[in-house]
């Protein structure tokens, strides 16, 4: 650990010599004097890591002085160190968020001594922590989390990167499966922030009356069973990153409400009149078109554009070439290796079955088939015939909610041109009717 | 025979055995404590009551580091009376007094060291 800085602020030169001497009898200490406030205030651009504070000084407050050190750095520990014992002032520096507060007597230097080494502890407990979010970051390096390099995929990275240089708020959207959720944490955990926590939300599991209280906290008594105060999910971001996940699914009250936070960039907890500054990036992620959800009436213009900031559309992985074969293999490296199985390979029939599959759950849904498959096959090489797709292909889906032809005539139609990525020619060929019957259809189903 | 007016115990307490850091802070003491006399004397002239306070608050720690015989008392009831500022004979008494005393105390550490 590299060495502390502790400044002590005493006008009483003797006095403040005596600290110094004392305090600097740890090696790991670089203890300076100051006799004034102003000298203090002055030399916080040296960053220190604990301040002595005598309360009485020649040209400032105590509590002056406290507040512009915690205008500066708000998480720096002040100890005050006062000749009077005087237990409101003590009560009052506290509150204004003092460490500690010592009268001065023959256990001062002690007591300092024990609260400098608490800071010491706490320093240290930090920079493990820093440390264990470093190596959770590497694993969530972009190349690390997201397989590929399809054009496609490629194109995601250059926009991770942009994202990570800012604390713009960015939209994840694509279809389920597609990793908007590892995007999230890898944009967290390779930005600035990465120190702060990364705090992930699915909108859509809160239930509607709690959701309030999961977002901004609430304060003992705000409701039944608030038994204590509790931090929301806004504060345990600060300085850290936000993650709302399934952001369509918010009801139009809450999104007025979030819209308010998001604008003034502070929160009130449930039941509670302080308000709260917070400094959280937010990530958003759908599967819906929330364009579409806007008209619709279902989302709040103003709160969309306010979350559209960057937006990343991450390709389904049919759109993804050669990627499925990239992430196959990884996949079937990763189960090996977690179930302690020798390593097996993909046979060039079966790599030729996973290409032609379409993937309506993505990536979830090939690691899903890449599992099985290493499980399913007897030797070291999977087979054609380890490869099992899912039973909840498209026509069973069809088929399982009545319709009107109308509405089954509908979603051929939307399928096919998801499947084709909207090429009406192609559509068209497949359905055996003309282009522009295709045309017409789509104008009459609003696709 | 008049006993020591002071006592050096505390502050060995704090420096140990540093004999180097000791004569240092005798020297301070010796230097910095007729400043803050002479500030607590000016104050009482000008019937500064305010800073009178201040300059015995200061004083407080030395007195109390070089355990001065009966001092560490009058230097409190001075404090208090400067804040209190009704009776006025009296502050100008203990600021008298103490100036006598801590004067005697300079002059004895300045002969012993």
């Amino acid at each position: 650990m590299e060495s502390l800085k502790v400044f002590i602020v005493e006008d009483d030169k003797l006095y403040g010599e005596m600290l110094r001497y004392h305090l600097a009898l740890n090696p790991d200490n670089e203890v300076l004097l100051f006799s004034t406030g102003k000298e203090c205030i002055d030399n916080l651009y040296q960053d220190p890591d604990f301040i002595s504070l005598d309360y009485s000084l020649p040209d400032m407050s105590g509590l002056d002085v406290l507040q512009k050190i915690h205008a500066y750095n708000q998480k720096l520990p002040v100890v005050i160190v006062s000749g009077q014992d005087d237990v409101n002032t003590a009560v009052s520096l506290l509150k204004e968020g003092a460490y500690d507060y010592f009268v001065k007597d023959e256990e001062t230097k002690n007591r300092l001594w024990h609260s400098l080494q608490k800071v010491q502890e706490n320093l240290l407990l930090k920079q493990e922590i820093n440390q264990l979010k470093d190596e959770v970051g590497k694993k969530y390096e972009f190349r690390n989390v997201i397989k590929g390099n399809s054009p496609a995929i490629t194109r995601i990275f250059d926009l991770i990167d942009k994202a990570t240089q800012t604390s713009i708020v960015v939209s994840l959207l694509g279809e389920t499966g597609t990793g908007k959720d590892l995007v999230a944490k890898a944009i967290h955990y390779n930005s600035p922030r990465r120190t702060g926590s990364f705090v992930p939300i699915n909108v859509s599991a809160i239930p509607g009356e709690l959701i309030e209280s999961e977002f901004f906290g609430y304060e003992k008594g705000a409701f039944t069973g608030a038994n204590t105060r509790k931090k929301g999910k806004f504060e345990q971001a600060n300085d850290g990153t936000i993650f709302l996940d399934e952001i369509a699914e918010m009801d139009t009250n809450m999104q007025t409400k979030l819209l308010r936070v998001l604008q003034e960039k502070e929160l009130t907890r449930v039941g509670g009149n302080m308000i709260i500054k917070f400094d959280a990036r937010v990530i958003v992620a759908t599967n819906k078109d929330l364009a579409e959800e806007v008209n619709k009436g279902n989302f709040r213009e103003d709160l969309y554009y306010r979350l559209l900031g960057l937006p990343i559309e991450l390709p389904p992985l049919r759109e993804r070439g050669d990627d499925v074969l990239i992430l196959a293999k990884f996949f079937l490296g990763e189960f090996c290796k977690e179930n302690n199985m020798e390593m097996k390979t993909l046979g060039s029939e079966a790599q030729k079955r996973l290409m032609v599959y379409t993937y309506p759950g993505n990536v979830r849904e090939l690691k899903a088939i890449i599992d099985l498959a290493a499980v399913m096959s007897n030797g070291l090489m999977i087979e054609e015939s380890d490869i099992t797709f899912s039973k909840k292909n498209f026509t069973s889906e069809l088929l399982n909610n009545d319709d009107t032809l109308d509405g089954y005539t509908k979603k051929i139609l939307e399928h096919y041109l998801r499947k084709y990525n909207r090429n009406v020619l192609t559509v068209a060929k497949r359905l055996d009717i003309g282009k522009s019957t295709v045309y017409r259809m789509m104008k009459e189903n609003e696709l | 025979m008049k006993g020591k007016l002071y006592d050096l115990g505390q502050v060995k307490m704090f420096l140990g055995d540093d004999k180097q850091q000791l004569g240092n802070m005798i020297s301070i003491f010796v230097s910095e404590t007729p400043l803050m006399i002479q500030a607590l004397n000016e104050n009482m002239q000008n019937y500064n009551l305010d800073e009178v306070r201040f300059y015995a608050h200061k004083l407080k720690s030395s007195i109390d580091l070089f355990q001065i015989n009966g001092l560490q008392q009058d230097i409190r009831v001075l404090e208090q009376l400067a804040v209190e500022k009704t009776d006025v004979p009296s502050i100008q008494k203990y600021v008298s007094d103490i100036t006598d005393t801590l004067e005697s105390v300079i002059e004895e550490i300045q002969k012993e060291v």
